[in-house]
């Protein structure tokens, strides 16, 4: 039974995941090129860091 | 904050000036410095000037000059604390003291631009100083972007950018806009221009331009171990006497020097290093008489910013600079400026017979030939240098081409054979992982996502990290060793003859390890029509994601060919890349190029470091894709193929086993007809599921290219990342009944209702030709919507990849087929 629960969990985890993940590829206005990027690497961390730190001078 | 953003009667206290030359001389007389505290007054009526008062009197500065001053004011600083003292709405006030410690302390930090030539080493310094991970290459235009970095020295933190590799600060290249638009717009505390001291009268040119342009400097003169050990003698101290700006030897490889440079970065910024002052390149009399006058008019009639040159605008505009000329043209009477400009250019012109921009680059030439006429003395018995010997074999017209080729079918080769040990070490624990759980766990759903979704499916591309892991040791040792950009030579003449140049083909070998960032780098390309066929080619450069799909196919089926059925494969994407470009060249871009010149670094030995950090970066990222996209692809796989659970089938298969059971047949025949029923009942279960449904539908369309559904969901969910389609065949092929502990021989073993294999070395040769082609993944095709700047362009990829892929799979099924 507990097997059961668990796959439920998962299952309703995992369908979270991936509708969060798609309403963040079409609403998500970003200028970097790597914004649709499901995998990520160090490029991409390197321009949503400098994206991070650019809107944080823009809101001081 | 800046001074000017100051509403009236707030204070603030000076973190520091920007600016250059006389105005900041005086602003800093008139006690506008550091730790000072500073009130608004008032404003006045169209909000220009603005009143100030500081040290007990009253100035009065222009909005443009006060935005060149850095405070910080209360609220600024308790809305900095805010977030970690949570504070409620009761106000804080900080006393002038501690303001003042706080605008100290952040006047202690230093924004650094690291500027320079391509290829001098400005990311290589970039990444030691700072710790970061940066991608470097023996060749230009690998850093397309501003990479930002901080770091701590001497009680000071550092901001550095690594801006892009540029000849000049003119404004013919996007490279070349984008340093000078961060220049004018960010105003850098100090600049530190990387100079290659083995190319020192090239390199030399931009530091030119910045002394024109009169920004706070050191000279970081890096790879001075290889000026040296040419034989060349430099005397560098006396250069910096002569141009008045601070010259520190450094070395990019092994670090030597560059905690001296941030040292003389920290003096400059405190001017307190005596070497440095502002001097003015002497163009000769001509051109000085063009420039007085032109600088006199922009005196006189335009109200240009205090953090503008004058003179160096004056220089600009005389040589026709698009950009200085906008700036012109914005001010007030331009038309008098532009007149005095033209009418000058044209005196210069008649009287040096050539034209303005030669002039000014044939005089800093002259410059800079000057200044190493008295401080650099060449190896008169100056021996063949080593790269020019190793050119002459892998540069020789023909000998160049076959061992470029032979260097890739090693590489090839080594990736498979070398990789397969760990492969197989790494699979047999992948084996003894699911066999644990498989023993030590009850019977039930989660026991069953857990071995044939996650372990499966995770472990069936995990297998894999070895290989990636070699092929980029070689790309990083061809791209540290100099040896890309040979290729990049011997690929020019056929880069040409597709409508391309060689610049191109760098951003295409970057394709090897990820599409998008080569994407991002085809910035670097002046030309559009260029641009945009390298853009639009590039999903054609095998990918390493790619590899994983390569390496099980051609591992299972081609086990004794495999090194060359991989070199078949990027040989192929190349090929198919070449061809494409030429009709896009002929056919939808058809401009002529801009002429190009290619440089050849000189060859230097990798160090372990760097392709270490290349590799290791590599890991994390394939190691990150495990525990995410293939992950989730994973289990979503395994829902669709496990759900829905029950049929009328299902009981019909249990009923037959049943019977057979009670049946009086010999013990081995029942064994082997149970067998048979379980394995038509997976087949059947796995085609009525949600997964079997989808695959069953688009089969008819794969079909022709030998592909079952299962192969063609496999491809479908390969859109997201390419290694799911591994790991989709991990998942879809584990619940065959089969012996086999490897996904490799589960694929062997395969077979469908009738009892024909699912794949055959024939299917395996077209699906991997189908994979190399059809859809670049998700992300590449966001990267070329976002640099060619329209939707219209990522579609034509999506539709053009997955023709050509169906296409020739086709081609090779069908063909094949026949001889098979």
């Amino acid at each position: 039974m507990w097997q059961e629960v668990l796959i439920i969990i998962i299952g309703l985890f995992t369908i979270g995941y991936v509708v969060l993940k798609v309403i963040k590829f079409f609403t998500k206005k970003d200028s970097s090129p790597c914004a649709g990027c499901s995998v990520g690497c160090a490029l991409k961390d390197t321009k949503e860091a400098l994206t991070e730190n650019c809107e944080k001078q823009t809101k001081k | 904050m800046k001074l000017s953003e100051l509403q009236t009667g707030e204070k603030g206290v000076i973190v520091k000036v920007m600016g250059r030359g006389v105005f900041r001389r005086r602003i800093t007389e008139m006690g506008f410095i550091r730790g000072k505290e500073v009130q608004v007054i008032q404003n006045a009526p169209l909000k220009d000037p603005i009143q100030y008062r500081i040290m007990g009197y009253d100035v009065s500065l222009r909005r443009n000059d006060a935005q060149l001053i850095e405070v910080v004011t209360s609220a600024e600083e308790m809305k900095y604390f805010s977030d970690s003292i949570h504070s409620s709405n009761q106000e804080i006030t900080f006393p002038t003291d501690e303001l003042r410690s706080i605008a100290l302390d952040k006047g202690k930090t230093i924004n650094v631009a690291l500027i320079g030539n391509p290829n001098s080493g400005k990311t290589s310094l970039f990444n030691f100083a700072s710790g970061a991970h940066e991608h470097v290459g023996n060749y230009s235009g690998v850093t397309v972007d501003a990479k930002e970095a901080v770091f701590k020295q001497d009680g000071y933190t550092f901001k550095i950018v690594d801006l892009p590799g540029t000849y000049s600060i003119s404004c013919s290249s996007a490279e070349e806009t984008y340093v000078r638009k961060y220049l004018n717009e960010s105003l850098p505390d100090v600049v530190i221009n990387v100079v290659d001291a083995s190319n020192l009268e090239r390199n030399l040119y931009l530091t030119c331009q910045l002394i024109d342009k009169d920004v706070p400097m050191v000279i970081a003169l890096n790879m001075y171990d290889s000026l040296q050990k040419s034989g060349d003698l430099f005397d560098y101290q006396s250069l910096a006497k002569m141009i008045g700006i601070p010259i520190v030897p450094t070395n990019g490889r092994t670090s030597h020097g560059i905690k001296s440079l941030f040292s003389h970065v920290i003096k400059v910024y405190e001017e307190t290093e005596p070497l440095v002052r502002h001097i003015h390149i002497n163009y000769g009399e001509v051109l000085e008489n063009g420039i007085r006058i032109v600088r006199d008019a922009i005196r006189a009639n335009a109200q240009v910013s205090h953090n503008q040159s004058t003179r160096y605008l004056a220089i600009q505009l005389l040589e026709r600079d698009c950009e200085t000329e906008n700036y012109i043209l914005q001010r007030p009477s331009n038309e008098v400026i532009l007149e005095v400009r033209d009418k000058n250019i044209a005196e210069i012109e008649g009287l040096l017979n050539t034209d303005c921009e030669t002039a000014f680059a044939d005089a800093r030439y002259g410059f800079i030939s000057g200044a190493l006429r008295e401080t650099y003395e060449p190896n008169k018995i100056k021996e063949i240098s080593r790269t020019q010997i190793i050119d002459t074999v892998i540069t020789h017209k023909l000998l160049g081409f076959p061992i470029f080729l032979l260097f890739m079918w090693i590489m090839f080769e080594t990736t498979f054979r070398l990789g397969e040990y760990p492969m197989n070490w790494i699979e047999s624990l992948v084996g003894l992982l699911s066999g644990f759980v498989e023993g030590h766990m009850s019977e039930g759903p989660f026991k069953d996502l857990l071995v044939d979704g996650i372990i499966s499916g995770v472990g069936g591309v995990i297998v894999f990290l070895p290989n990636i892991l070699i092929l980029y040791a070689f790309i990083s040792l061809m791209e540290d060793s100099g040896y890309m950009a040979r290729a990049a030579f011997i690929m020019d003449k056929i880069m040409h003859k597709m409508g391309l140049h060689g610049k191109s083909f760098i951003s295409l070998i970057m394709g090897f390890g990820c599409n998008v960032p080569a994407i991002m780098a085809t910035r670097t390309i002046e030309s559009r029509s260029s641009r945009m066929i390298t853009m639009l080619v590039n999903p054609l450069m095998s990918c390493s994601a790619r590899l994983p799909v390569y390496l099980l196919l051609a591992g299972a089926f081609f086990p004794d060919h495999a090194g060359s059925i991989l070199f078949l494969l990027y040989g192929t994407g190349i090929l198919l890349a070449v061809i494409l470009a030429r009709l896009f060249k002929r056919f939808l871009f058809n401009k002529e190029d801009v002429p190009f010149v290619m440089e050849l670094p000189p060859y230097r030995i990798p160090t372990g470091r760097s392709v270490v950090v290349h590799m290791w970066d590599k890991a994390r990222q394939y190691l990150r894709k495990m525990g995410g996209v293939i992950l989730v692809a994973s289990i979503i796989i395994w829902f669709l193929g496990y759900f829905p659970r029950h049929t009328e089938q299902g009981q019909i298969y249990e009923d037959q086993i049943a019977q057979v059971e009670q049946s009086q047949w010999p013990n081995e025949e029942k064994e082997q007809q149970i067998e048979e029923i379980n394995r038509l009942q997976t087949i059947d279960h796995q085609e009525k599921s949600y997964i079997g449904q989808i695959g069953k539908t688009i089969e008819p369309v794969m079909r022709p290219l030998g592909f079952d559904w299962k192969i063609s969901i496999s491809l479908l969910t390969g859109m997201a990342a390419k290694e799911v389609v591994v790991s989709t065949l991990s998942v879809l092929y584990t619940g065959d009944d089969s012996d086999e502990i490897n996904l490799a021989g589960k694929l062997k073993e395969s077979k469908d209702e009738k009892g024909n294999p699912s794949f055959t070395p024939l299917i395996a040769l077209s699906l991997m030709f189908f994979v190399l082609i059809y859809f670049p993944c998700v992300a590449t095709v966001t990267a070329i919507v976002k640099e060619s700047g329209s939707w219209k362009w990522g579609a034509f990829v999506v539709a053009y990849s997955c023709l050509l892929a169906w296409l020739v799979s086709f081609a090779i099924y069908q063909v094949g087929s026949l001889f098979v």
